[in-house]
């Protein structure tokens, strides 16, 4: 049908089928690519426009209800104040505010997010912080957090009244100012939470610097994001962003059955469809072995994986690929291709994985072990650690406290689902544009199971819309591709959201059993964890996952004494194959499973023998200058080899953040924990300290490349992979810093295998130290050709000469120690066109021969409905040592966003299959992330180390956000209403019944 | 393949006509990801259904209103619906859902549905041209009942409402719901949603308060969700938390207890006081 629309302001007339969306008709009709899709139903407000002035999500409605009506996108706001000789007004308050305060991450929410706010602010000019939480309330958000898009907000609303802002400089502290503690809220008030929240943080996060002061003008300042500009303006730079003549749309079949093997399958009718232009089934491909996990080669885990096969193993796994025309008739296809399904028994409980005649998941012949994997026993990998002498350690200690812990399989929930694009190129070499974390592993990975060698792939990566692991995989890049093959055409495969819940990876459900031995006086003589992880229908990412989950939140506790020189740490894990959706990498990577054991049995300990909390744990928890436990037992699956913890500030980030929580006040405190007026209400409060990695020893590698343009600018190309993180910024930032230019002048790319050189992607909380050391490597190379040449040119007319060990990188020039100097500008023409010509450039790389934990200190405080069970956060402090902090806008960032998805982890959010293996979430209505209008407060603190190993002493920053909010939360009901709850989600029915558990018990003990 | 038809009638007479071949389109929040399951929609946009009035003591409110619009016109409706119009969807769906729309596509969860129960709203509707409570519309779904069409939905400008929910995250879907409603007349009416097909009232539980019988209403509303369970939460939480909530809404809405009740009631709170006090 023919449809007027008035887009941004102009007359458009536009034929579409009368059963496209708004969204269909915006972004593969008109272009209109800022608009972004992020699901089907309407929840998640990605695909925001404003029409007639009003927000509204145009993935639920139809284009012929907009006919006659008037659309705005993100197209239509501001532009770069620069394009040529033509100034434009530049970006729009909103836009620049964003960009300033660290509003973006991936980006891909971002314009959704500025049109939300245009509406409001064109309504209402002075807008309350809650009236900002209630405008994004239908934008959610899986980076930010929401805390800086709701300060970008005000901040722009301030400028349009025309009121002066202040500019955004550093915060840092010396390290004896410790903070007041926080006002508390007032009597009688109903905890947090929700609208109300009154954000009492700054834009930037508070550091504690420890460190001497410093010189540096890039490195530690809060820099904008270097992709924050293209982002606020909704440009077309995700994988799905592109046009491409005669592309073609993928869809896959999935199994509609937990387990079985297909008798027969014809796909004559879907063939036979018009507009379909392939349909491939297990027999239309070759039978390559593979695994779907990102990671470095040998893959540290079984080969069981095919692109398709004759056996299905989990409702949602791939029976067939179709290519067509447009989308309709592609789903039209999946329907028309006949499927016999012989059904086998099926595991969905992974305790009966292992027993005697349970049905056997993976009887292929091509199946590839890997360590002590055993397919016979459904046993995808296996791990014992034994550090010290546990039963030794067991036999001393006084008493010896027990646990059972579980975890649920959660959803990474990027709010881009994967997608990728793939074409043959003018060379017959195949292109593959994803949405990926790891893209060098794809090309490698992929290469065999298409047939086709390394070098006839390329890969790109371009704007990733958020990942948090669920990237980590390759996952939807064969799909295209072997279509692609099929057809010679271009194809895109882009997941439904229902397909991001059912078919894509999650993270690995867990049950863990603790045994802790300790002494009366609190020195912990031997720890053991006991877990069952659930890696589902293929191996993926088990055995490193799940040897994460030991390996880090294991390592953080080795007892006092004696104990500490020789810690007794016992580790062992089965990770066991069930007929569900595969886990996978998600932000942590096993470690958060790991802590909520640990901190709450921790706790518990602690609360046994009448200790303090946060004195029981820094008497046995980890010091600078020990040996990290695990490291001479295992690592990845690959040699392990000593490290020793230069840097800890734990017991510093502790005491930051207990100030900033008040922990002094509350803990302990009666009246506190009483609400007035509300007998059924208790507050509580609760910590959790945490330890995580920064990226694998003596494998984890990041290439740069720097080379110097014709004005003193230089292209900084990393196959380092940001997926929104922040990370080219901050590689650039470091770059920046050893070159002596503004942030401007570095040009960032990432990634793309032509073009980049290795790096092994983002994960294992790696870039900013790993691929950062190879930059810094790369720019002294550079810098050392700059001062070479620039000596010369500064040794010309003078009786002064200047060697290059004198010459100083700064401001643009370089310079000779009597203050004369020479612009980089001038030195690029001088190498490039007038003297002994040469390409100033430099490539390095950087390989770890340490993983430097980062460390920190978890506070939540909570309000418990002791009748119903519900839970309310009102308040998350995180004080960490992630070394120094290359930019304090992005690394808050990250800690606020990663503190909230593990608020989701720890109160809501979780997937459970029913009896026939069919996963319940399959939507943003069941499955619960925050919405902005519902957080609680969230506060960052940085407690700074300096970090040996790395140029400017920095630490991950990444995952570590992830540990320890499921465990202070659980560990703040707990001392809220005594209940133990040993489960996550602590959802109200799961509370209610520990209330009921822990009130039958103190009966009974009364008696 | 059958392609769509859409339809934007001009008239009410046009749009009942075209009805017989399709479904009615609102804001198109739950229907539009049905499209291709879908022969025709009959889009109601141009039917100017989204008026706000005071019919002497009734509120009147075309079955096209948004729920954003039922926000923007707070001194106009409950605090309580509006509450339960933010706890319903987010900003951007509350712009395109209509009060018509999320009636008909309600469950037990959708808390604007247990407000209307709360306050005694009526829905008229066409071809049939008469006034239904909601109630019985709700679970006269799926019937043919003659409401092709929600054109307006009235309810008493005096009756209050007041909210207690269960979640697991505050702007959750609610698990367990109550709503109580009193008219202007003194008339109470206890609603119960968080799950099943639509919330329901529980007339129990409507009279025992009426009659000063507190613990009466809660056992009430407990033995009307005691097979209330689901994928979400068991039956036995449900009924014991409705009963909890049910209790919170009288004392709130001060509904003076019978004296046996009360001192039930103090029993029951010093139990629950030491059990919190050990803890």
């Amino acid at each position: 049908m023919r449809l007027r629309l008035t887009l941004n302001g102009k007359r458009v007339v536009v034929v579409v089928p009368s059963e496209t969306t708004l969204l269909e008709a915006l972004r593969d009709h008109l272009g209109m690519f800022g608009v972004k899709h992020g699901c089907e139903t309407g929840e998640c407000g990605a695909c925001a426009v404003l029409l007639d002035g009003e927000p509204v999500n145009t993935c639920v409605m139809l284009a012929a209800q907009a006919d006659g009506k008037s659309i705005t996108t993100i197209e239509s706001i501001g532009q770069h104040p620069e394009l040529g000789w033509r100034r434009t007004e530049g970006l729009d308050p909103l836009q620049q505010a964003f960009v300033e305060t660290g509003a973006i991450q991936c980006g891909y929410c971002t314009p959704a997010m500025i049109l939300a706010a245009r509406a409001l602010l064109a309504e209402n000019p002075s807008p309350s912080e809650a009236d900002v939480r209630q405008a994004l309330s239908g934008v959610l958000c899986r980076c930010t957090g929401y805390l800086k898009p709701v300060q970008a907000i005000l901040r722009a609303a301030a400028v349009l009244r025309g009121e002066t802002v202040q500019s955004i400089g550093a915060a840092f502290f010396p390290p004896s100012d410790l903070m007041p503690p926080a006002e508390t809220p007032s009597e009688g008030d109903l905890a947090g939470g929700g609208t109300e929240v009154l954000t009492r943080a700054g834009i930037l996060p508070l550091i504690q610097v420890t460190s001497p002061p410093r010189t540096w003008t890039s490195v530690g300042r809060p820099e904008p994001k270097v992709d924050a500009v293209k982002l606020v303006q909704g440009k077309p730079a995700f994988a799905a962003d592109i046009e491409m003549r005669g592309m073609l749309v993928a869809k896959v079949l999935h199994s509609p059955v937990a387990h079985a093997r297909i008798r027969k399958i014809d796909a004559a009718k879907a063939r036979a469809l018009p507009g379909v232009a392939a349909v491939l089934t297990w027999k239309d491909i070759p039978r390559v072995v593979y695994s779907t996990a990102g990671q470095s080669d040998p893959i540290p885990g079984p080969l069981d994986t095919f692109s398709l096969d004759e056996k299905v193993r989990f409702v949602g796994d791939r029976v067939a690929f179709v290519a067509a025309e447009s989308e309709a008739v592609a789903e039209q296809a999946l329907g028309l291709i006949q499927v016999d399904y012989e059904p086998l028994p099926a595991i969905l409980d992974p305790a009966e994985a292992m027993k005697e005649g349970a049905p056997r998941l993976h009887d292929e012949p091509e199946y590839v072990n890997f360590g002590d994997s055993d397919p016979a026993r459904n046993l995808a990998a296996h791990i014992h650690i034994d550090i010290g002498d546990v039963d030794r350690g067991m036999a001393e200690a006084d008493q010896v406290i027990e646990g059972d812990y579980a975890v649920p399989k959660v959803q990474q929930a990027s709010i881009e689902p994967h997608v990728v694009v793939t074409y043959w190129d003018e060379d017959n070499r195949l292109v593959i544009r994803t949405s990926t974390q790891v893209p060098f592993h794809v090309r490698r990975q992929l290469a065999p199971v298409l047939g086709l060698p390394p070098k006839r792939i390329r890969v790109i990566k371009p704007r990733i819309g958020g990942g948090f692991g669920g990237k980590q995989e390759v996952m939807v890049e064969d799909v295209a591709a072997h279509l692609t093959i099929a057809t010679g055409r271009p194809v895109r495969y882009e997941t439904t959201r229902a397909e991001e819940f059912f078919f894509a990876r999650s993270r690995h459900p867990m049950r863990l059993r603790m045994r802790t031995g300790v002494k009366r006086d609190g020195t912990i003589t031997a720890n053991e964890m006991t877990v069952l992880s659930d890696t589902g229908a293929y191996g993926c990412h088990g055995l490193t996952v799940t040897g994460n989950t030991g390996h880090k939140a294991m390592a953080l506790y080795v007892g006092d004494g004696p104990y500490r020189k020789s810690p007794n740490i016992r580790f062992h894990a089965d990770i066991v194959y069930t007929n569900t959706p595969p886990s996978g990498a998600f932000r942590g990577y096993g470690v958060p499973q790991g802590f909520w054991a640990v901190e709450r049995h921790m706790e518990r300990v602690a609360r046994t023998l009448g200790m303090d909390p946060l004195e029981f744990r820094l008497k046995n928890t980890l010091r600078a200058g020990e040996l990290h436990p695990f490291s001479t037992a295992w690592s990845e699956g690959r040699e392990p080899r000593p490290e020793t913890i230069h840097t800890c500030g734990l017991e510093e980030c502790i005491a930051q953040g207990s100030a900033a929580i008040g922990w002094s006040d509350k803990y302990g405190n009666a009246s506190w924990h009483r609400v007035r007026g509300k007998p059924h209400l208790r507050r509580g409060i609760g910590v959790a300290t945490v330890m995580q990695g920064t990226a694998i020893p003596y494998l984890d590698m990041g290439g740069a490349s720097i080379k110097m343009n014709d004005d003193g600018s230089f292209n900084l190309m990393v196959g380092a992979t940001d997926l929104g993180t922040g990370s080219d910024t901050v590689l650039a930032q470091q770059a920046a810093e050893v070159l002596g230019v503004p942030l401007d002048d570095i040009i960032v790319y990432s990634s793309d295998t032509d073009f980049t050189p290795f790096d092994k992607g983002a994960y294992a909380s790696s870039t900013t130290y790993i691929s950062g050391t190879a930059v810094v490597l790369a720019a002294r190379k550079v810098a050392e050709r700059i001062r070479w040449r620039a000596a010369r040119m500064l040794s010309k007319d003078e009786a002064a000469k200047v060697t290059p060990d004198d010459v100083r990188l700064a401001d643009r020039q370089a310079w000779a120690p009597d203050g004369r100097s020479v612009t980089l500008a001038e030195v690029a023409l001088n190498a490039l066109h007038h003297e002994d010509q040469e390409q100033i450039m430099g490539v390095a790389s950087f390989v770890s021969p340490s993983s430097p934990p980062p460390f920190a200190a978890q506070f939540a405080e909570v309000t418990v409905d002791t009748e119903t069970g519900a839970v309310t956060v009102d308040r998350l402090v995180m004080a960490v040592d992630s070394g120094v902090i290359v930019n304090p806008l992005t690394a808050s960032g990250q800690i606020e966003g990663g503190m909230t998805q593990a608020l989701g982890y720890a109160v809501c959010e979780e997937m459970v299959y029913d009896e026939a293996g069919r996963a319940r979430e399959q939507n943003f209505t069941d499955y619960h992330i925050f919405r902005s209008d519902e957080m609680p407060e969230l506060q960052t603190i940085f407690v700074e180390t300096v970090e040996p190993s790395h140029p400017f002493g920095v630490k991950a920053v990444a995952e570590i956000p992830m540990d320890g909010v499921a465990p202070a939360v659980g560990n703040a009901v707990l001392d809220a209403c005594g209940a133990d709850v040993m489960e996550i989600p602590i959802t109200p029915e799961r509370l209610w019944r520990a209330l009921r558990r822990s009130r039958q018990s103190s009966v009974i003990g009364h008696q | 393949m059958p392609s769509l038809k859409y339809f934007r009638p001009k008239t009410l007479d046009e749009a009942l006509t075209l009805l017989e071949q399709g479904v009615p389109l609102a804001g198109g929040t739950t229907l539009t990801p049905r499209r291709h399951r879908l022969d025709a929609v009959i889009d109601l946009q141009d039917l100017g259904m989204a008026a706000l009035e005071r019919q002497g003591d009734a509120l009147e409110v075309g079955a096209g209103c948004t729920l954003q619009q039922l926000i923007e016109a707070d001194a106009f409706v409950s605090p309580a619906l509006t509450e339960a119009c933010r706890s319903e969807a987010a900003w951007n769906l509350r712009n395109m859902a209509t009060l018509g729309g999320t009636m008909v596509a309600a469950t037990g969860r959708s808390p604007v549905a247990a407000a209307l129960l709360a306050l005694g709203a009526e829905v008229h509707g066409l071809p049939i041209d008469r006034w239904s409570t909601v109630e019985a519309f709700l679970s006269a779904r799926g019937a043919d009942s003659g409401f092709r069409l929600l054109t307006r939905f009235r309810w008493p400008a005096t009756t209050t409402v007041r909210f207690a929910r269960v979640g697991r995250s505050p702007m959750d879907a609610p698990i367990v719901l109550v709503a109580l409603g009193r008219a202007g007349d003194g008339a109470l009416r206890v609603v119960l949603g968080g799950c099943g097909q639509g919330p329901v009232r529980v007339p129990d539980a409507e009279q025992a308060l009426a009659s000063g019988d507190i613990s009466g209403a809660a056992r009430a509303a407990a033995q009307a969700y005691a097979t209330a369970g689901d994928a979400w939460a068991s039956a036995e939480y449900r009924a014991e938390v409705a009963a909890i909530l049910v209790r919170r809404l009288a004392a709130e809405e001060k509904i003076p207890s019978a004296a046996k009740d009360k001192a039930a009631d103090e029993g029951r709170d010093k139990a629950a006081g030491e059990a919190k006090g050990r803890a």
